[in-house]
């Protein structure tokens, strides 16, 4: 099946640096896909390439195998919500989500009709007169998801759109946004530097770091294969025991040595955290390195300054290629 | 605390009672005043300057004046709009830009208006070009006519108009233009339906500081219209000076002003519904 | 110390203490009524400092002075503003014993209508009003009445000034400049209106330039703005209209509220030395009012018609006079009207 975006050698070049060197990506329709990275690492540029607010230097942006360079963004089947929203001040909420339908000459019927439908969708019905400056952060986050979807647009760009919001009200729009998109079925493009948030959500992610695309896969493949140093320590906590790598829940702590031939090193117990489904244990091993290992069981009351053995299963080792 | 803040306001307002309401009473008594042989003021008091004011003459050349300052009013902001938006989009020559508007303050304004006299005139630098070139055979009447007039008052009040609309659109958030656009809005779209909404408080703060001068305005319409078209500015001059009837000066001056403060009223209004 | 060394000592403070306490003297005048040398000159001889600044019309000096604390000790008068000024008690009485120069004066001035005995002002300066114009007109504006006719392509110019623009329609009617009859103001009204869509603009001394240069064909002028034009250019002329035209002069005069009224006089007779008064005009291309200054001019200018007409001429002439106030106002509503026709 083809793709529905495809980015072929993408490069964009600013006065005083490159933002992104010679991506290729390919996205399938229908998907959650997720561009991971930290601030400065291209993720916004690329999508700012491919909704056309930015010119690629060399290149090439495909959306169902033609080429959206030379087009504006105005004339872009695809559709974009901003980070800080970017809802039109001097609208109503209706006017806002209605704008897109009118730029494209759609009869007021259908216009009222589609506005309605869209309002639903993202739960604002009877906010339709309200201003902008007399509604929360929240519901104008709404505001610009419908008045992007109203347009049923290809495909779906979203910069950073959770980022604004108090983690509470996140991890609740987190929830509603997959149930939406899984309803709409419109390909996103999700663009976050919170790593948790690109996993929870994503069928499909890129990490990029630095203009470049370290790995791209399914969450729990470069979760449990990353490629690359930047993408393990980048997707959660890990942990570098001589040459392999080993995330947190894959270690196991006792008091004693565990026996049995298993491979297990001594390290001291500096502190310990309740995480209330699980215990938070940092330890410094006889090299001075230290090692963090999570435990689902209360951990037998291992307290710190305790000496313990860590051991693991030798399936649970992450080998990456020249770290 | 209260009453510390309230010492603060006592500079300013000693100030504005002086030089601001002090000289406003004064032409509001020499307005009720009968002129003197030779000008000033004497007794007895007399509200008949009023009464003369009210003549549809006086009347006549006041509704000139509001066109004209209206048409060179909204002249000014077809022309500063784009200015406006361009310099605010100039990056790092913005300071060079917006210096290069407020130029021609350092010259004097009469120098300027003899400048584009010299410009104007049928021997001037623009029908001599015209003529050499074979455009026309006979010199264009540029100067001493209403359209002259129009020429020097939107030349001279345009940076008025200019810097409050650049104030105002340099601080539209820019995502606002790119969401216009990934709405399927073309530039023009986006600047009809996006920008001018957005930038209407500049556009009235602008209106309200080119429109307002161009009422009293009598300089240039003497200079640019040749002395045969008169405003209200003028008539108000030739009463301190000519005429030397100062009491019906002031009551024209305080009409003026009426519609001055009307007019503040209006678009303030319109200002405030925006916000 | 010895004497000599005292001497010298208090010779030297009281020069500076003199020096410190110099005499001041304030004049107000019109522009381009004094050459480059005769104030500085004055100040030398009379060991005093002049305050010198210039007005560019009667009522804006009148509206200085009305406050009667001005500041200023000799001011220029035009004829018509003279007896005003006396009515208001502005206006010091001259001692004639300080003024030894006044036979100077020239004998038309020796006794003017608007001040006989010469007890508040000093003719100085004196012109008229005509018509300037280009020597390539095939119809040459001998008359106010020429001025009517269409034939300088609307290249005509009259000045921006209710006493002027008046006294030509009045005279065109045959009428005094300074007529208050309410139905010849009517009428002037009417012929300014009628002739307004023939004119270029109103325009005063600026429109010089624009004849030299040749924009503007005919100009209502000033005799001495003229004859500075016509030095630019020997392809213009000036007439005394046939139907008769406007005489205006500018006296000096001194402030009753003075504090210097000594060295004012003093000046004033300065001013009517012919030396003085001669190089004033050879400078600033003026008519002196002192004819002993005119003997001693170049002839040139001496017997130059447009400074200094002929009698026949003159005879044409009428002075501008003070309007009074109920005809004033009916020719300031009428101005009004025409400038909004």
């Amino acid at each position: 099946m083809q793709p529905l975006l495809e980015l072929r050698g993408l490069t964009k070049d600013f006065a005083t640096h490159r933002a992104i060197d010679t991506i290729a990506l390919a996205i399938a329709r229908g998907e959650f896909f997720s561009l991971l990275g930290p601030s400065g690492c291209g993720k916004t540029t690329t999508l700012r390439c491919i909704a056309g607010f930015e010119t690629p230097n060399a290149g090439d942006i495909l959306l169902d195998g033609r080429s959206l360079v030379p087009l504006p963004p105005y004339r872009r089947n695809v559709n974009t919500v901003f980070q800080n929203y970017a809802v039109f001040p001097h609208l109503t909420v209706q006017q806002n989500v209605a704008f897109g339908l009118e730029r494209r000459g759609v009869n007021n019927g259908a216009i009222t009709r589609k506005v309605r439908d869209a309002l639903a969708l993202v739960e604002l019905t009877g906010k339709e007169t309200r201003y902008p400056n007399q509604i929360s952060g929240g519901e104008k986050q709404r505001v610009a998801l419908a008045r992007a979807l109203v347009l049923e647009p290809e495909l779906l760009l979203l910069d950073e759109p959770l980022s604004a919001l108090d983690p509470k009200l996140r991890k609740q729009m987190r929830i509603e946004l997959k149930t939406l998109q899984a309803r709409v079925g419109i390909t996103f493009l999700f663009v976050t530097h919170d790593q948790e948030e690109a996993l929870s959500l994503s069928d499909s992610l890129a990490v990029m770091n630095s203009g470049r695309i370290e790995q791209v896969g399914t969450p729990r493949e470069l979760y449990r294969q990353p490629a690359s140093r930047f993408v393990a320590e980048f997707l959660g906590e890990i942990n570098w025991i001589d040459q392999v790598a080993l995330r947190p829940e894959s270690l196991n702590i006792s008091k004693n040595h565990p026996g049995g031939g298993i491979k297990a090193l001594p390290a001291t117990v500096q502190t310990t955290t309740f995480l209330g489904n699980r215990t938070q244990l940092r330890t410094t091993l006889a090299n001075g390195r230290e090692c963090v290992i999570e435990v689902q069981d209360a951990a037998q009351n291992i307290g710190p300054g305790e000496q313990v053995h860590v051991w693991w299963r030798t399936s649970d080792e992450i080998h990456i290629p020249n770290p | 605390m209260r009453r510390l803040r309230a010492w603060f306001l006592l500079p300013g307002a000693t100030i504005m009672a002086v030089l601001f309401f002090a000289p406003l009473l004064i032409v509001v008594l020499y307005s009720f005043l009968s002129r003197g042989a030779y000008g000033g003021v004497e007794l007895p008091w007399t509200a008949s300057s009023y009464t003369r004011v009210f003549d549809s003459l006086y009347l006549a050349i006041l509704w000139r004046s509001i066109w004209v300052s209206a048409l060179s009013t909204a002249i000014c902001a077809l022309l500063g709009f784009p200015l406006a938006l361009y310099i605010a989009r100039a990056g790092s020559n913005r300071t060079l830009l917006l210096n290069l508007v407020m130029l021609p303050f350092w010259t004097s304004f009469l120098i300027r208006i003899y400048a584009w006299m010299f410009l104007l005139r049928d021997t001037g630098l623009i029908n001599s070009f015209l003529l050499a070139v074979h455009v026309i055979r006979q010199p264009l009447p540029l100067l001493f006519n209403t359209g002259a007039v129009i020429l020097g008052l939107v030349y001279g009040y345009l940076p008025f108009m200019v810097l409050p609309l650049y104030a105002t659109v340099e601080k539209l958030d820019p995502s606002l233009l790119d969401a216009a656009a990934d709405l399927g809005a073309s530039p023009a779209i986006t600047v009809w339906k996006v920008i001018v909404p957005l930038s209407k408080p500049g556009i009235l703060a602008g209106s309200l500081l080119v429109f307002i001068p161009c009422l009293g305005a009598y300089l240039t319409a003497d200079l640019m219209g040749g002395g045969k078209s008169v405003m209200i500015g003028n008539v108000v001059q030739n009463q301190f000076t000519t005429s030397r009837d100062w009491p019906f000066g002031a009551a024209i001056s305080l009409l003026l002003m009426a519609v001055a403060l009307l007019v503040t009223r209006v678009i303030g209004r319109k200002g405030e519904q925006l916000l | 110390m010895n004497r000599r060394t005292f001497l010298l000592g208090s010779a030297a403070v009281a020069t500076a203490c003199t020096s410190a306490a110099k005499r001041r003297l304030n004049v107000y005048n019109w522009e381009n009524y004094v050459a480059g040398s005769t104030i500085p000159d004055f100040e030398r001889e009379f060991d005093c400092r002049v305050r010198y600044a210039t007005y560019g019309s009667a009522e804006e000096m009148l509206a200085k002075v009305m406050s009667g604390n001005s500041g200023w000790d000799v001011v220029f008068p035009s004829n018509s503003f003279v007896q005003p000024m006396r009515e208001l008690g502005l206006l010091a009485r001259l001692d004639h014993s300080l003024l030894s120069n006044l036979h100077n004066v020239a004998d038309r001035f020796q006794a003017p209508e608007w001040d006989p005995q010469l007890n508040f002002c000093v003719p100085y300066m004196h012109s008229a009003t005509g018509i300037l114009y280009s020597k390539s007109v095939s119809r040459l504006p001998l008359a106010w009445s020429d001025l009517w006719t269409d034939s300088y392509q609307r290249r005509v110019t009259m000045l921006d000034d209710p006493a002027e623009v008046f006294g030509a329609c009045l005279k065109r009617l045959g009428a005094s400049i300074n007529s208050g009859n309410p139905v010849e103001l009517r009428h002037a009204r009417d012929l300014a209106i009628q002739e307004k869509p023939l004119l270029r603009a109103y325009l005063n001394e600026e429109v010089r330039d624009q004849v030299v240069a040749g924009d503007v064909l005919v100009a209502q002028m000033w005799a001495q703005v003229a004859q500075v034009a016509m030095d630019n250019s020997s392809n213009l002329a000036f007439s005394f209209p046939s139907e008769g035209f406007a005489l205006y002069a500018d006296n000096a005069s001194i402030l009753r509220e003075s504090k210097h009224q000594q060295l004012a006089h003093e000046f004033l007779n300065y001013l009517l030395r012919p030396n003085v008064a001669a190089k004033i005009c050879e400078e600033m291309r003026t008519a002196s009012a002192n004819g002993a200054a005119r003997s001693i001019l170049p002839k040139s200018l001496r017997e130059n018609a447009v400074l200094y007409p002929p009698a026949k001429v003159l005879a044409r002439g009428e002075w501008f006079r003070a309007i009074p106030a109920a005809p004033q106002r009916l020719r300031d509503r009428y101005w009004t009207e025409i400038k909004a026709a």
